[in-house]
């Protein structure tokens, strides 16, 4: 083992220390200019003194992880895991993008498009459709209360109202197709009262008619538009009913006007029969008692029967 | 409904409306509405009996 001595003028020396070997070993000076690097030596090798790249290996901290997405240094990742983009605070224009048309797609937005979920939720939030009656833009809103559902047209118009019984008002006018009309029942019901259709009548028979103006029958009508018929029929053993006038009016024992409230019966002189019927209208605008009347004036109607009558029009 | 009523004069008279029954009226099934309309059959004594004078026919 041999050293070769660096005497400093200041009194230390350094000592270049070979090794106790029985080889030969030959140590190259670079030729370039620089400083000698020990290994005791800090902060002095430059990233120009490397000769090639440091592989990863050789470093402590050689990926970084994105979410739970391990990534080597150097390496490609198309995809991220475990990543909340945005998730506290969204970057600006982090998702413009998303906005343009085909940009969006895959089979999650498809299945969920396919199969949308309620407006609201399982359970709609409280209020969530209350701007929908306030908003113009929504030309037949549908409104909801306790007492009623409404149809809206012409923005908060009430179109039509469905209330608690199912009684449906319309504030304008019905009008089905021409063709179709309404449907009127198909069994031998009957409508119910203050219904259109309502059917109210009264039938006597075996009246002995004389010549004094007489109410054979009434019947009670509640307000509205009726058409009030009357059928008149005569006979009877030895009858020789010729002559008979027969009236409908709502005042008792008041024949009215001829051919508007009462007419005379047309008879069967051979036989003494007699027969007639006509129609008149009633408006009424509250309860009111119908008279059907009769009397003859020629002949003998010893037995009369008559029929009164009404249907409810509107 | 179709019932049947004696008067204070003694006329049967035969009414169909859904006012509600009367007191002394006697419900009718179509068959007597159409008997007591007729004139042939009267209502007497809460029973449905024949017309003594029933309208005359030719």
């Amino acid at each position: 083992m041999g050293n070769l001595v660096f005497q400093a003028t200041l009194g230390g020396q350094v000592n270049l220390v070979g090794p106790n070997t029985a080889s030969t070993f030959n140590l190259n000076v670079p030729a370039v200019a620089g400083t000698l690097v020990t290994t005791g030596d800090t902060g002095t090798v430059t990233n120009t003194m490397l000769a090639g790249s440091i592989a990863n290996a050789k470093l402590t901290s050689s990926s970084v992880t994105v979410g739970s997405t391990s990534i080597a240094l150097g390496a490609t990742s198309t995809t991220l895991d475990g990543v909340n983009i945005g998730a506290t605070t969204a970057g600006t224009g982090a998702f413009t993008t998303l906005s343009a048309s085909s940009t969006v797609s895959g089979t999650g937005f498809s299945t969920y498009l396919a199969s949308p979920p309620a407006i609201g939720g399982t359970t709609a939030a409280a209020g969530s459709f209350t701007t929908l009656t306030g908003s113009t833009s929504v030309t037949t809103p549908i409104v909801k209360s306790a007492s009623s559902l409404t149809l809206q047209s012409n923005g908060t118009t009430t179109a039509v109202t469905i209330d608690t019984s199912q009684n449906v008002t319309f504030a304008g006018s019905i009008k089905p197709l021409s063709t179709s009309g309404i449907i009127g029942t198909t069994t031998n019901d009957n409508a119910n009262t203050g219904s259109v259709g309502e059917y109210v009548s009264s039938s006597v028979s075996s009246i002995a008619l004389t010549s004094s103006l007489a109410n054979v029958t009434t019947i009670s009508l509640t307000a509205g538009d009726w058409d009030v018929r009357l059928v008149f029929s005569s006979g009877g053993a030895s009858a020789t009913c010729t002559a008979t006038q027969i009236a409908i009016n709502t005042t008792s024992l008041t024949v009215g006007t001829q051919s508007v409230d009462y007419m005379w019966s047309a008879a069967d002189v051979v036989n003494g029969l007699a027969g007639s019927s006509f129609t008149k209208r009633i408006s009424l605008s509250a309860t009111t008692t119908v008279y059907a009347m009769s009397r003859t004036v020629a002949g003998t109607c010893t037995s009369s029967a008559f029929t009164l009558s009404a249907r409810r029009i509107r | 409904m179709k019932y049947a009523i004696t008067r204070q004069d003694g006329i049967t008279e035969v009414r169909e409306d859904d006012y509600g029954l009367p007191d002394g009226a006697i419900q009718l099934n179509d068959e007597q509405y159409k008997q007591l309309v007729t004139g042939a059959y009267i209502l007497e004594n809460g029973q449905i009996v024949v017309n003594p004078n029933p309208p005359r026919t030719v």
